[in-house]
C-alpha cells in the first residue's frame, strides 16, 4: 500500500495509535511541494483528543543512490534533537513494509518557508538575513559538537581522511558517468594536492543551506533535510553554505545569501570556540563547488542517460558553465591570483 | 537560402520561443506558468548552442589546460547556457 491508496489513512492511524499506545486519528493526510528525493505528508491527527500537527516523511520512488533511507535518517534526528539543535521532533518510525511498502517516520510539523528563492524575495531579508545567520552558524557549531563516531549512528562510516574520501568519490562519479570535464579535472587535483587533515571528524549535515531551513517570519523554525548527514570535516558544513550557488542572485550576500562570510564566520567561531583557517575554508568552498557540479550532471544523466524524462532534470545539467566559472574563481583565490 | 540547416533551425526555434513568451505565457496561470518559463529557457538555450556549436568541451580546439584556456573556453560556454553571469559575478566574492 502507498501513501496515496485508499485505507492508507486508516493503515497509519492503527499503527500510530499501536506505536503510541494511544487513539491516534489521521483527519488529514496531504502531500506538502518540493523533494525530488523525499516525499513529505501533512498529517494533522487527534491524539486522544488533542489536535496535533505532524509531517510523514517518506522516500520518492526517484531517490539518490547516496542518500541515506528513513531509518537511519530517523536515527540521525534523534541524536541532533539530543544535541540540541534545532530540528523537528521525531514522534514514531516504521520500518515495517507492510503499513506504506516502504519505510517511513512522523516527525512535528513546523511552520515556515523553506524556498531560497522564496525567501529572498521579503523586502526585509537585509533586516533579518544577518541575524538568521547568526543563528544557522550556532546551529552549526551546536551540531559540530558531535565528535565521531556517535554511538548511535555506527552505521556511518567514518573516513581516514575526508578530504581525500571526498576527491576519491567525486572522481568516482565521474568516471561513471564517463565525463570528462577539465575544469573539475583541474579542481580535483587542486583537491587532492592541498587535502587538509581533519583534526576532530565531526557528525556534519552535508547540505546545510537556504533551501533546507525552514524560516518563520525571518527566524529559524528548524533545520531539515538530514538525509546526507555523515562524518566529516566541519569546514565542510560552512564551505557548502558559502557556495554562490546558495545565494539565489544575492551575490555579495556571500554566507547563503543572509550575510557576509565574515560576519557568519565570526559567528561560527563564538558559538564553537574554535578558530576557523580561512585558507581551509576556501578549500572547503571549492570542495562543495564540485560536489555541486558533480551533482548537476547525476541529475542531468538521469535524463539523458537514464531514460527519466524531466526537463527539471534536463536544465540542471546547464548549471555546469556557471559552476566551473565560480571553480576557476576559488582556483585563483587559493592560488594567491585574486 | 538552406531552411534546414542549423542557422536556420536556431532562427526557427528563436521564432517559436518569441510566440510563447508572448501570446501564450501572458494567459497562463500557476505551475504552467511556471512551465512556460522553463520551456522558454530551454529553448533559449538550444538557440544558442545551435548558434555556437564549438562551446562543448569535447570541441574545445586547443587542449590547453591553463586557467586562462579554461576560463575563456567556460565564457563561450556561460554564452550559451547562462549569459551575462560572468558580468554579474565580477565583483562579487567567490
Amino acid at each position: 500500500m502507498s501513501v496515496e491508496a485508499e485505507g492508507a489513512e486508516e493503515a497509519i492511524g492503527d499503527w500510530l495509535s499501536r506505536e503510541l499506545a494511544t487513539d491516534v486519528v489521521i483527519k488529514r493526510l496531504s502531500r506538502l511541494g518540493g523533494g525530488a528525493i523525499q516525499e513529505n505528508w501533512a498529517l494533522d491527527v487527534e491524539r486522544g483528543r488533542e489536535p496535533l500537527a505532524w509531517v510523514l516523511r517518506t522516500d520518492a520512488s526517484s531517490g539518490v543512490a547516496v542518500s541515506r533511507g528513513k531509518v537511519e535518517e530517523f536515527k540521525i534526528l534523534q541524536v541532533v534533537r539530543a544535541a540540541g539543535v534545532t530540528v523537528p521532533e521525531p514522534i514514531a518510525l516504521c520500518a515495517d513494509r507492510s503499513v506504506l511498502g516502504k519505510p517511513f517516520y512522523v516527525m512535528t510539523r513546523h511552520p515556515g518557508e523553506a524556498r531560497g528563492r522564496v525567501l529572498v524575495r521579503d523586502p526585509a531579508i537585509d533586516r533579518w538575513g544577518p541575524p538568521l545567520a547568526d543563528r544557522l552558524a550556532l546551529e552549526l557549531a551546536t551540531l559540530h559538537r558531535l565528535e565521531a563516531p556517535v554511538a548511535a549512528l555506527d552505521f556511518i562510516e567514518l573516513a581516514d581522511h575526508p578530504a581525500r574520501a571526498r576527491v576519491a568519490e567525486y572522481r568516482g562519479h565521474l568516471a561513471a558517468m564517463a565525463v570528462e570535464n577539465p575544469v573539475l579535472t583541474l579542481a580535483l587535483d587542486v583537491l587532492e594536492v592541498l587535502a587538509p587533515a581533519t583534526a576532530v571528524p565531526v557528525l556534519i549535515h552535508a547540505d546545510f543551506r537556504l533551501g533546507n531551513v525552514l524560516v518563520d517570519e525571518g527566524r529559524l523554525s528548524a533545520v531539515l533535510d538530514w538525509e546526507f548527514a555523515a562524518y566529516g570535516d566541519p569546514l565542510e558544513d560552512l564551505g557548502w553554505f558559502l557556495g554562490r550557488f546558495w545565494r539565489f542572485g544575492r551575490w555579495h550576500q556571500d554566507a547563503g545569501a543572509l550575510s557576509s562570510k565574515q560576519r557568519f564566520v565570526e559567528a561560527y567561531e563564538s558559538a564553537s570556540g574554535a578558530r576557523v583557517d580561512g585558507e581551509a575554508l576556501v578549500y572547503w568552498q571549492l570542495m562543495g563547488t564540485v560536489r555541486w557540479a558533480v551533482i548537476a550532471l547525476q541529475q542531468a544523466a538521469r535524463h539523458y542517460v537514464d531514460r527519466e524524462p524531466s526537463l527539471e532534470l534536463a536544465l540542471t545539467g546547464a548549471v555546469l558553465p556557471q559552476l566551473e566559472w565560480d571553480i576557476l574563481d576559488l582556483i585563483e583565490v587559493i592560488r594567491g591570483d585574486r | 537560402m538552406e531552411t534546414d540547416d542549423p542557422k536556420a533551425m536556431a532562427a526557427l526555434l528563436a521564432t517559436a520561443r518569441d510566440v510563447l513568451r508572448s501570446r501564450v505565457q501572458p494567459h497562463l496561470q500557476g505551475e504552467a506558468k511556471l512551465d512556460a518559463a522553463m520551456i522558454a529557457n530551454a529553448m533559449g538555450l538550444v538557440v544558442r548552442a545551435l548558434q555556437d556549436p564549438g562551446a562543448s568541451w569535447s570541441a574545445q580546439a586547443s587542449g590547453d589546460t591553463g586557467v586562462e584556456a579554461l576560463r575563456a573556453h567556460v565564457k563561450r560556454r556561460l554564452a550559451v547556457t547562462n549569459p551575462g553571469y560572468a558580468e554579474q559575478v565580477r565583483d562579487a566574492p567567490p
